[in-house]
């Protein structure tokens, strides 16, 4: 009873804290912010109160949070020693010390304890103890089941130059991952959690970010030349002493991010009642409408198959080119794209990245599944989302490149990605973001999930495809899920659809795409036309008996189709086979042996047989070997022929220029 | 007025030496052919049975081209490094050639012999072989030096040190055009070398290259608007060869012989360019 009690107070307090009664989320981490910001030394000095409830039935005798910006302090953190130093921008930070972190100054409660005598910097990934980006605190007085704390802190964030996703560059800013960030408390039986367990990852060179939802209003001043970009919607703005304070607030988000520049130029548009801003230099305006166009598609895709999008702002930074290291990342009602200014139409970069930073409103910034640990669940769907979207507006063979003659589309791309790589089975996707090998985590949880998904997608076509991701959505919008929450979202819609056409559920599906790291790669190894023939030899158990070989039957025929499994994965499968008139026969396998044959006798030759025709297996490593036809298709040899033999003669002519 | 008989004059040499014209034309078609028979091979064994093959035909298949470099891409490297070699071979058959040509040229009759072709040949190899080593080099350190100007102003393409991409294409506005006129005056002077070559027959060629060297700076604006007027011509050529290529998409196999006959037209006229421009030359020399 007392537990309910609890409840019940929770959740009227986070009402209350919300300031809000139609909350959409449950409001757990709610901060209230001023910031100002120096450029002379390029810091920015914070203060922040956080209201933090207690999503459980725990009692919390500490809180964790993230210092990001610890990371970028020296070349001994986890961040550094992982990514490889010299890979980033190391030049700028050794020559002119243009180093991150995040100076705290003062951490009470709401009694006025002061709790930097109780904190200490912890490891929970590695035992790097040069570590700093996971920050615990002891509270002095522990915050009871549904209950409430609040902690005040001040602290400077030193602003790194041209660092990962954050920094500054000339008089660019982009503040991300720039304030001390409470981590997640997970309560047992959410997602991973085996009993309650504070979820807060130090900061790793691969993954990005999880964090609860909540409501942040955040003062930022900047000198009165700035124009400001930031999540949430503009409440305030103040100019006083040659500084503009500008208040955003942004409710039910996970994050909050911004940029200033007294360089910036303001777009504005609207789509549905959302207001949206662009912001960008002047000399990357004439990139507006791209921008635009490439968003509202999306946003229509996302109205009409997923759900609403239920903020009024988006604004979206198209960084300049010495801020390229903030491009393409994505934040509550904000995202970056990409800093350039002369692509051609053609080479269609900036809309990519705008519908794939788009797509992660949905996809992490609502359905707020942890990045660190399964980067699947947001990266790739958005990676699936983004090359769905882009191939169904911009062409399915040209939503990439379609300039000079060469073309391809988003699908196509993830397939090059993922198969190109050196060894596509060198980590499971479902591993720890910081587990993957040999810098494999971009083309395995980006592309291959996509491919994934595009597969799934195939077996169980569109409608259901459409219908799981939208059930997924609106039931878990605004909260934590995991991979077992998405699963069982899968399962129940499949077979609400196609009873147990894929068996008792999906599950085997899953366990091969996220556990194992086997390929698949079906193939019509061989098509054999037999004429019959009369038996001969001794039929009848006498010697005297024997007879001889006769005459082929004429117009009589054996006619098999091999079809064989290469690779470890196993999905079920169609075969289309051709006969000479020009008759199909459809046939199904459950693809889980390593061969089948299907044999004919009839009066017509096979001409040609094709394993999956509908190309739904996109996860299929090799599309080539998926058909084989009896005669050699001579035409295209020629053609190939031809082309590589002119290539050949003008590199002679080019090379005897030297002559 | 001067240029432009200069380039008359350089087709009528062209025509008059059309056998030649044509060997040129068979030896190199004969040496990429060599290259090309196993790739062709190469590709009947691996893709000749796929309905991709044909499906590719129409347009630009990327997923075709991507699947058959994962797959059967190592054979297929292996097919195309050993096609560099063919060029090479090229390359030093050209130089042997190229002493016949120009003793062809310089001479003016039509009536030479093929041993006095070759003769001229094998006399003039070692010093054309040396010559092209030597503007080879010159045309490297040329390149290296604008491409070293090149990162310079733009602070060595360091995207986070630049205001925008506007300074990387301003630089290019003003350096390609400059190297490009640098670079084709390179290659006049040793247009002008081997011709020089041919009629002094020194031994040593520092005598030659200083004497080329002297002709190009006397005679540069009838030397060098000529040279323009052969690229021009090269120039249009492509642009045609370009444009009409663009409007076939071989997918049967008219389409796909039709496309062979204009890329070989296309190698054929190119060689001959090269031929006008030595006669050209030639005439002005003269």
């Amino acid at each position: 009873m007392a537990r309910v009690i609890s409840f019940l107070v929770f959740i009227l307090l986070s009402i209350s804290a919300s300031g809000q009664s139609n909350a959409l989320s449950q409001r757990v981490a709610n901060y209230k912010m001023q910031v100002r910001l120096d450029p002379e030394k390029k810091e920015v000095l914070g203060h922040q109160t956080l209201t933090w409830n207690n999503p459980s039935s725990d009692t919390i005798y500490e809180l964790q949070y993230h210092l990001y910006y610890n990371a970028f302090k020296n070349s001994e953190s986890t961040f550094m020693s992982e990514r490889g130093l010299l890979r980033l921008t190391s030049s700028l930070q050794k020559d002119d010390c243009n180093w991150g972190w995040i100076e705290l100054l003062d951490i009470k409660d709401a009694d006025g304890n002061d709790l930097t005598q109780t904190m200490s910097y912890i490891q929970p990934d590695d035992d790097n103890t040069a570590d700093r980006t996971v920050l615990k605190v002891l509270l002095k007085t522990p915050v009871l089941p549904y209950q409430s704390t609040t902690i005040d802190m001040d602290w400077i964030s030193h602003i790194p130059k041209t660092m990962a996703r954050t920094g500054y560059n000339l008089d660019y800013y982009f503040m991300a991952q720039w304030f001390p960030k409470v981590g997640v408390y997970e309560s047992a039986g959410m997602r991973f959690a085996t009993e309650g367990q504070w979820n807060c990852h130090q900061y790793h060179s691969s993954g990005e970010y999880y964090s609860n939802f909540g409501l942040y209003e955040v003062a930022i001043a900047v000198p009165e030349s700035y124009k400001v970009g930031a999540s949430g919607e503009l409440i305030n703005k103040k100019t006083a002493d040659k500084y503009t304070t500008h208040t955003y607030r942004a409710h039910d988000v996970i994050d909050f991010a911004w940029t200033t520049s007294p360089h910036f130029q303001v777009v504005e548009e609207e789509w549905n009642g959302v207001q949206m801003r662009l912001l960008s230099y002047e000399y990357n305006m004439h990139f507006a409408d791209r921008y635009f166009t490439a968003t509202k598609h999306a946003m229509d895709f996302f109205d009409k198959k997923v759900g609403d999008y239920p903020y009024a702002t988006l604004t979206i930074v198209n960084p300049p080119l010495h801020g390229i290291f903030s491009s393409a990342m994505e934040y509550p009602t904000l995202f970056t794209v990409i800093g350039s200014s002369i692509l051609p139409a053609g080479v269609k970069t900036p809309e990519i990245i705008a519908i794939h930073e788009f797509t992660h409103q949905y996809f992490m910034q609502m359905v707020a599944t942890n990045e660190q640990e399964e980067a699947w669940l947001d990266e790739g769907i958005t990676n699936y989302y983004e090359s769905r979207i882009m191939d169904l507006y911009y062409g399915e063979h040209t939503s990439t490149v379609d300039w000079m003659g060469i073309t391809y589309g988003g699908m196509e791309s993830n397939r090059f990605s993922f198969f190109g790589m050196e060894n596509p089975k060198i980590s499971p996707i479902a591993s720890f973001s910081w587990e993957f090998k040999e810098r494999s985590y971009h083309d395995l949880v980006y592309t291959k999930t996509a491919l994934a998904l595009q597969t799934l997608s195939g077996l169980v076509g569109l409608e259901t495809m459409d219908d799981i991701m939208r059930t997924y959505f609106q039931e878990w919008k605004f909260k934590h899920p995991g991979r077992k929450d998405f699963i069982a979202v899968v399962n129940r819609v499949v077979t609400q659809h196609h009873g147990n056409r894929f068996g008792e559920n999906v599950n085997w599906f899953f366990d091969q795409v996220l556990d194992e790291t086997s390929l698949c790669d079906y193939a019509v190894t061989d098509i054999r036309n037999l004429e019959e023939q009369n038996p001969f030899g001794i039929l009848n158990g006498k010697e005297e008996d024997c007879l001889a070989p006769t005459d082929k039957i004429a117009g009589k025929y054996n006619a098999t189709v091999v079809v064989q499994r290469l690779e470890e994965m196993k999905v079920p499968v169609e075969i289309l086979i051709t006969f000479e008139s020009g008759r199909t026969q459809k046939e199904n396998w459950d693809g889980m042996g390593r061969s089948i044959s299907f044999t004919y006798e009839h009066s017509e030759k096979i001409l040609s047989a094709i394993v999956d025709p509908d190309r739904k297996i996109y996860l299929d490593k090799n599309f080539i070997n998926n058909s084989h036809t009896v005669h050699s298709q001579k035409t295209g040899i020629r053609k190939y022929t031809v082309q590589f033999l002119t290539w050949m003669q003008n590199a002679m002519q080019t090379v005897s220029i030297f002559i | 007025m001067k240029v432009i008989k200069a380039y008359i004059l350089g087709w009528k040499t062209l025509l008059q030496l059309k056998k030649m014209w044509l060997g040129l034309y068979a030896i190199q078609a004969f040496t990429a052919m060599l290259a090309v028979i196993p790739v062709s091979r190469y590709l009947g064994k691996t893709v000749g049975h796929s309905l991709d093959l044909p499906n590719s035909l129409g347009r630009f298949d990327y997923t075709f081209f991507t699947d058959f470099l994962h797959e059967y891409g190592d054979g297929f490297t292996a097919l195309v490094s050993q096609s560099f070699g063919y060029v090479f071979i090229y390359f030093l058959v050209m130089i042997f050639l190229m002493g016949g040509i120009l003793t062809k040229i310089k001479s003016r009759q039509t009536k030479i012999s093929g041993k006095n072709f070759f003769q001229g040949g094998g006399h003039f190899f070692w010093r054309l072989f040396r010559l092209s080593f030597y503007f080879l080099l010159l045309h490297a350190i040329l390149f290296g030096l604008f491409t070293f100007l090149f990162l310079q102003q733009t602070n060595y393409v360091s995207l986070f040190e630049l205001e925008n991409e506007l300074v990387i294409i301003n630089t290019l506005v003003y350096l390609l055009p400059a190297y490009l006129i640098l670079a084709s005056i390179l290659f006049m002077i040793h247009d002008i070398t081997k011709i020089e070559l041919t009629q002094r027959d020194d031994r040593w060629l520092t005598g030659i290259i200083k004497s080329s060297l002297q002709k190009s700076v006397r005679h540069f604006f009838s030397y060098y608007p000529f040279y323009l007027l052969n690229i021009l011509s090269f120039v249009i050529l492509t642009a045609i060869y370009i444009f009409v290529h663009g409007k076939i998409a071989p997918t049967t196999l008219e389409q796909v012989i039709l496309i062979f006959l204009l890329g070989q037209l296309y190698v054929f006229l190119k060689i001959g360019l090269k031929i006008v421009g030595l006669g050209g030359l030639v005439s002005l020399n003269d």
